[in-house]
């Protein structure tokens, strides 16, 4: 039997044939109507409503967004559909809208409680309550908002320093989706409701991270506004949550363990020393725990933090993309520096390069930016600062036969995934990157960073660790 | 999304989708059911059914989520009513119409043959047929709706012509 015939069978005993019945039709034309009061219909009225009543009770920059995707769909688009049940049955609408500057921020609409999410991970077993905040947010010169776009969300509780207690040390995170120019940002962090009592934000900037420039902090009353002379975007919204649900009690507990946890002394002053039992992981077998969603380093003695982000987009392909035979992964990892003695940074890899990779999931959409780049250390927030790493392992580097790697369509596709995972690893193990922070002084200071990959062989998912 | 806006999706496409969910469930009653929640889904997502620019890749898409979220509750049904009962009524279309009695005969029974061994075959390789040749998907659409890449998609429906085939063979399919 020739291949062409197999098609032409497949494709005359498996065509589409079967026409529903109009019966069936006509029900989920009906079901379609009993839902569409409960969901569109209704958003519609709730955004009239929230237009009368922001019209009333705020600057005349706020109003309703009836044109946005609700909360619940936000988390539908982030594939967290959940999340998007929590929204609709337990979430309360918002729809406020602020411009300022190149954004025009919405701020959709909230959630609290535990177990709302798909998503889980470390920061869940930690404080399994949390918060959970949609925001629409568009650039204002009617381009389309990408994901590059430098934005920095986050929630801030009225006498807590906003740039100590913000969705980044609060066990944070976010998940976003682009949808006609538009992007939702569903942003989380430990539950704030137990402060409900006092006076709760929700600030969007043009910042990677808090900003003491686009914000002030009264350390008197508490109380946090927006600077005025800020050039850029800075936005700031009210969160107003049941006051019913404040537990003084609960709040001190947080806040001592946070404080508790923030001023910890350092286990090292570098990344290397930082965990300790990593080699005595390897040496056992055991896999070493995953990069945490934020994990600091501190260099106490230069003043020096080192932040590693893992934007949850990890994501390993195979060569059949490009029908060679490699294996590659992108990390979303991306490292952040502070420090008032800093004057740049350079960044270097062995191996690999850094690339940018759009959470499309493509990876015909990465834009690769090499394996070294300089970035002055006033400047981090200024570029395109959403590194993520890319690895490509040929398989004919590590000794793989090149007849059997040309011809994967006669390989056990099982199998040939495994190689390629196996490749990859290798090539993961081995790499290093490196960051030089040069100080004002001119003193260079060096880390270094070397990873392991912890393989689910089953789902060929990568994730790396600190070696 | 308005009534009207779902009635012409279904003109569109609703035949694809049916037959699709008709393969991938093996009878009537879950097929059914596959077929309204993909719709409802649809329409509930309806501002991503404007912006995804393929409205048939979007809703395979859709049924494939379904039926791996609810596996479980097809499984139960599948014990039920068993897809070999309904073979015989469904997928009675195709080129068929004009052939003799005889003619007729051996393409109904070359097509229960055929679906049989594909039904047979594992769910990654079964799900990727169907998408191609029932819902008529490209490989790169394919790739995109099971969020693997195109060559994947390539190899599985390179493995699961050459495994239909064999099996064909087997069974003295004889070509």
């Amino acid at each position: 039997m020739e291949y062409k015939d197999i098609d032409e069978i497949l494709k005359s005993s498996l065509s589409p044939a079967e026409t529903p019945p109009a019966e069936l039709n006509h029900r989920v034309l009906a079901k379609m109507q009993e839902k569409q009061p409960r969901g569109w219909r209704n958003r519609g009225r709730l955004a009239v409503a929230c237009a009368i009543i922001c019209a009333l009770l705020i600057p005349t920059s706020i109003y309703a967004a009836g044109r946005l995707l609700s909360p619940k769909e936000a988390a539908f688009e982030a594939g967290d559909d959940k999340l998007g049940d929590a929204f609709e049955k337990t979430g309360e609408g918002v729809y406020q809208t602020i411009t300022d500057g190149a954004y025009k921020a919405t701020y959709l609409g909230y959630v609290n409680g535990a177990a709302l999410s798909e998503r889980i991970g470390s920061a869940h077993e930690l404080n399994p309550e949390r918060t959970y905040v949609a925001v629409a947010i568009e650039r204002t010169d009617g381009t389309e908002i990408q994901y590059t776009d430098n934005l920095f969300v986050s929630p801030l509780i009225q006498g807590l320093q906003p740039w100590k207690y913000n969705i980044a040390s609060m066990h944070g995170g976010y998940v976003s989706s682009l949808v006609d120019g538009v992007l939702y940002r569903i942003i989380e962090c430990d539950s704030i409701e137990m402060f409900s009592n006092k006076q709760l934000y929700l600030i969007v900037s043009d910042t990677s991270f808090y900003s003491v420039d686009a914000y002030q902090y009264d350390e008197a009353t508490g109380l946090i506004t927006v600077n005025p002379a800020y050039p850029g975007t800075n936005i700031l919204f009210p969160i107003e949550l049941d006051p019913s649900k404040a537990d003084a009690e609960k709040a001190a507990a947080y806040i001592s363990r946070f404080e508790e946890e923030w001023n910890k002394p350092a286990e090292g002053t570098s990344a290397e020393n930082t965990q300790p039992d990593k080699a005595a992981d390897g040496a056992t077998g055991e896999a070493a725990d995953p990069i945490p969603r934020e994990t600091l380093y501190t260099d106490e003695k230069n003043g020096i933090q080192i932040s590693i982000k893992n934007d949850d987009l990890n994501g390993w392909y195979n060569g059949w993309w490009s029908d060679d035979s490699s294996s590659g992964t992108t990390f979303s990892y991306h490292f952040a520096v502070e420090g008032d003695n800093v004057e740049s940074l350079t960044y270097s890899l062995n191996k690999g390069q850094f690339c940018y990779w759009p959470k499309a999931a493509d990876p015909a959409l990465r834009k690769f930016y090499g394996n070294k780049y300089t970035v002055a250390y006033d400047e981090q927030e200024g570029i395109d600062y959403h590194y993520s790493i890319n690895v490509d392992a040929l398989a004919s580097d590590y000794g793989y036969d090149e007849a059997y790697l040309k011809n994967p369509m006669n390989q056990d596709e099982d199998a040939f995934h495994q190689l390629l995972y196996d490749i990859l690893e290798k090539e993961i193990e081995s790499m290093v990157a490196k960051l030089e922070i040069k100080m004002k002084d001119g003193s260079i200071l060096e880390k270094e960073l070397s990873f392991n990959n912890l393989i689910d062989e089953g789902a060929f998912l990568v994730e790396i660790s600190l070696k | 999304m308005s009534k009207d806006e779902l009635n012409q999706l279904i003109i569109d496409y609703g035949k694809e989708v049916y037959s699709f969910c008709c393969n991938l469930t093996g009878n009537r009653p879950e097929a059914d059911d596959l077929y309204q929640d993909t719709l409802l889904k649809a329409v509930e997502l309806c501002h991503r059914l404007d912006s995804s620019g393929n409205p048939k890749s979007f809703l395979m898409g859709i049924s494939v989520r379904l039926w791996q979220n609810h596996r479980k509750k097809y499984a139960v049904r599948q014990n039920i009513v068993k897809w070999e009962e309904l073979d015989g009524e469904l997928m009675q279309g195709g080129e068929g119409s004009h052939l003799q009695p005889e003619e007729e005969a051996l393409r109904k029974e070359r097509r229960h043959l055929v679906r049989r061994v594909v039904k047979g075959l594992p769910d990654k390789l079964q799900l990727v047929l169907y998408l191609y040749y029932t819902a008529e998907m490209s490989v790169e659409d394919i790739g995109r709706a099971l969020h693997i890449p195109k060559g994947t998609v390539k190899s599985r429906l390179h493995k699961g012509r050459k495994l239909v085939k064999e099996l064909l063979e087997v069974q003295d399919y004889g070509i």
